[in-house]
């Protein structure tokens, strides 16, 4: 009986395995712009010359083709500055030729850290070797446990939107049909001013002093290493879109322009500002506070001469 | 370690195959085994109040043996009221002392007296409502001489601590489980493969229904204030079917693991939301929990022996404890005695005990009679869950206010046509199996194999397809 009933179960559980090794494999070969930055950055590691951090407005701002020197675009979104810390120290040393680093300076990263429901911090494990906080050892071997629903999503969508598909380059940029809003707007800026405050109602409010100094200490913690390692780094502020910079909470953005004074009095360091700058158009952005493909190659191209200034 | 986790999917089989291809020489091994397995499932919760399991069993281990032996009536009663009295003073401190400080103070606070009264900074121990009164139901047995007590200890704590109904029961009785535990067990072929579909239909409650109308239930509930009256109505009947999917779900995987290892554990649901009126309901839903109060609350009280005014008062104390017993907050009190006054009718009128069997049995669709009966009884419930998902009673008056508005007639907000459709594929499928035990037992058995083991594997890739992030099962917290 018990073996009857062992074989069957067997027999029931196989498929089921065989389906769930599938959706494994597929999700880890599937067309994602984060394991696709994680496998060239992987693979080209120690011949990478400029590294890029940040959010979703590097991630979607910055095209490392454009760039002269051998480019790894890590910025992705909701990055926080710690797992940029975790992921530039984590990596640094085998990067032999690593000679500059492109760090996102945005209004609203210094309020921002990480906490051990981030469900991303699976992926981080599995392709850049960081544990922040300890990860399930589940999540440890299958990407697909990390979170479900968002892999069941993304499989739903590629079988049912494939027209949509993204197209990301080798760089794991996305060159084409990533979410792109002002489109929906038809890039009228009259429609994108009446629609802007109620879209950044939420966006961006957190204010949290204790993240601040927790960042400050990191962002010193790479000045330094960089400086002692002849690394050159370079701060960058990425271009909003007006309606986000009037939207912007003054007690947070008078807190944040004041560190930079520091940094740069205390530290030289190399800060480029574009939050305002007058060569993006409407028609760069995707967003109030993203550029689309064509706003990134123009700012790719502007960050690459400057770093090769 | 949850039910629906990857954990528990690991730890099942190797619990499993100890039990069945190592320990399987001896029950009595078996019976270690399951306690070590069910201590480091409790472990796994929270270690620190593992203490306080093995001293409750020891405690009821030790009253059992000490009631049974003593020579004296007044004997028995010392170790009878010991026991009593540490089991309700553990669940009263951890899990009400904090309202009933808060409670005094604002009482005091009515006359203009303000004090500051500790409060208990403490998580309430995972299942501590439960295993307490598993061990207060064979404390008492021994007492009343309906059991003798049990002298091998690693039987006893197998019975207040096998691991499937440990945190959320079902309550089990001494005079059911221990003599299950006492013998030894064979392995069941047809027994095992009937828990394995149970515990799938009750993971496919607990993941694909319970926790998607808990999403949305969740949504309105935090901002009922700004919802209007159709969303609110839509968001009571999200939690009624959250809480009914969420418990009974507990409840069949809880069922189904225990019939791998052998055991057949109490029935605690009964197609509840088919009941015709809310006394069928309350013999439908968490049938453990009614019958316990049933046995040693309502009958030593007196039952329905005395008068009709004897009658009401029984029945409104075990409402009220039954509130109470889910949590210390008024809004439990009031969603008990609601549950007494839509009770009250049916017993001042003798009708609680019309409708025993099982609605339009051996029929496929019930008369007009009955279904408006359920829907009736069905409202009424939704109304009662109110109360109970309720943040306190101001959040439940004004959720309530906000139903009857204008707005009650307009589009509700948070429409979500997969899981409507959801809830009738899962609606329909409880209706077929209404005359079982739980609704897949005998589904699709006079259909062809391959279609029965599709609908299997279509279950299972629901589970999969809707599994979020593993959420826990509301009954912990009681």
């Amino acid at each position: 009986m018990m073996n009857k009933f062992l074989v069957r179960l067997l027999l029931f559980v196989v498929p089921l395995i065989l389906l769930l090794v599938a959706i494994e494999w597929y999700i880890r070969n599937s067309n994602n712009s984060f394991i696709a930055k994680a496998k060239h950055f992987n693979k080209n590691k120690q011949n990478i010359e400029v590294l890029v951090l940040g959010t979703s407005h590097n991630q979607n701002g910055v095209n490392p083709k454009f760039f002269r020197e051998k480019t790894s675009n890590l910025a992705y979104a909701s990055q926080n500055i710690q797992i940029d810390s975790a992921v530039f120290f984590t990596n640094v040393k085998q990067m032999k030729n690593l000679r500059k680093v492109i760090f996102e300076m945005d209004y609203h990263r210094m309020d921002l850290d990480t906490d051990e429901k981030t469900y991303r911090l699976a992926w981080y494990y599995l392709y850049y070797g960081i544990e922040i906080y300890p990860v399930k050892w589940i999540n440890k071997w299958s990407l697909y446990s990390s979170n479900t629903s968002f892999f069941n999503n993304v499989i739903l969508d590629d079988f049912t939107n494939s027209d949509n598909a993204k197209v990301i380059n080798e760089y794991g940029f996305v060159e084409k049909n990533f979410n792109n809003e002002f489109v929906q707007f038809n890039y009228n800026a009259q429609v994108i001013d009446a629609k802007s405050k109620q879209r950044l109602k939420n966006k961006h409010k957190e204010f949290s002093d204790e993240a601040f100094e927790k960042n400050k200490k990191r962002i010193e913690a790479i000045i330094h290493y960089c400086q002692k390692n002849n690394i050159e780094l370079y701060f960058f502020s990425s271009p909003l879109y007006p309606t986000y910079i009037e939207n912007k909470i003054p007690k947070k953005e008078a807190r944040f322009k004041s560190y930079i004074k520091e940094l740069i009095s205390k530290y030289k360091i190399n800060y480029y500002n574009f939050e305002e700058s007058k060569q993006f158009k409407v028609t760069d952005f995707s967003n109030e506070d993203h550029l689309n493909d064509v706003g990134a190659e123009k700012y790719s191209k502007l960050m690459d001469s400057i770093i090769n200034q | 370690m949850l039910f629906n986790s990857i954990n528990f999917a690991i730890f099942l089989p190797i619990v499993f195959f100890l039990y069945w291809f190592v320990a399987n020489k001896n029950y009595k091994h078996q019976n270690i085994l399951l306690l070590v397995a069910s201590y480091f499932f409790y472990a796994c919760w929270d270690y620190r109040f593992m203490f306080l399991l093995i001293f409750s069993t020891l405690l009821d281990y030790f009253t059992g043996l000490k009631m049974f032996d003593a020579k004296t009536q007044n004997g028995k009663k010392f170790w009878f009221w010991i026991s009593i009295g540490v089991n309700l003073g553990f669940l009263g401190f951890f899990k009400y002392y904090n309202f009933f400080a808060e409670s005094f103070a604002d009482a005091l606070s009515n006359f203009g007296l303000h004090v500051d009264v500790w409060m208990l900074n403490v998580i309430l121990p995972v299942g501590i409502s439960f295993y307490t009164f598993h061990g207060l139901s064979y404390v008492i047995d021994i007492y009343y001489n309906k059991i003798k007590p049990e002298r091998d200890f690693v039987d006893y704590a197998v019975f207040v601590s096998f691991f499937p109904l440990l945190v959320a029961g079902p309550i089990e009785r001494a005079t059911h489980l221990l003599p299950q535990i006492q013998r030894e067990r064979k392995f069941n072929y047809t027994q095992s493969v009937d828990g394995l579909r149970q515990i799938l239909w009750g993971l496919f409650k607990k993941v694909v229904i319970a926790d998607n109308c808990a999403e949305y239930a969740n949504m309105i509930f935090n901002d009922s204030a700004h919802q209007s009256g159709s969303t609110l109505v839509l968001g009571a009947l999200f939690f009624t079917f959250q809480i009914y999917c969420d418990f009974s779900g507990y409840s069949d995987i809880a069922l189904g693991t225990a019939r791998l290892f052998g055991v057949e554990l109490l029935r605690n649901f009964s197609f509840p939301y088919f009941s015709r009126d809310i006394a069928e309901f309350w013999r439908r839903w968490h049938i453990s929990l009614s019958t316990w109060f049933r046995d040693y609350l309502y009958i030593p009280l007196g039952g329905s022996k005395g008068g009709t005014w004897m009658k009401v008062r029984n029945t409104f104390i075990i409402f009220l404890v039954s509130g109470f017993w889910h949590g210390a907050n008024w809004t439990f009190i009031a969603w008990g005695l609601l549950n007494a006054l839509y009770f009250l009718p049916l017993l001042l009128t003798n009708k609680n005990r019309n409708n025993i069997g099982i609605v339009a049995e051996g029929r496929l669709l019930p008369n007009v009679r009955e279904i408006f009966s359920m829907g009736t009884t069905f409202m009424l419930t939704v109304f009662a869950w109110i109360f109970f998902r309720a943040n306190d009673m101001t959040h439940a008056l004004s959720y309530i206010k906000g139903i009857f508005t204008k707005s009650l007639f307009s589009m509700p907000t948070f429409l979500s046509y997969s899981l409507f459709a959801l809830l009738i594929f899962f609606i329909v499928i409880e209706w077929l199996g209404r005359e079982n035990q739980y609704a897949i037992q005998k589904f699709g058995f006079k259909w062809p194999k391959f279609f029965r083991l599709s609908f299997y594997y279509l279950l299972i890739v629901l589970i999969f397809v809707f599994m979020g992030k593993e959420q826990e099962f509301i009954y912990f917290q009681f």
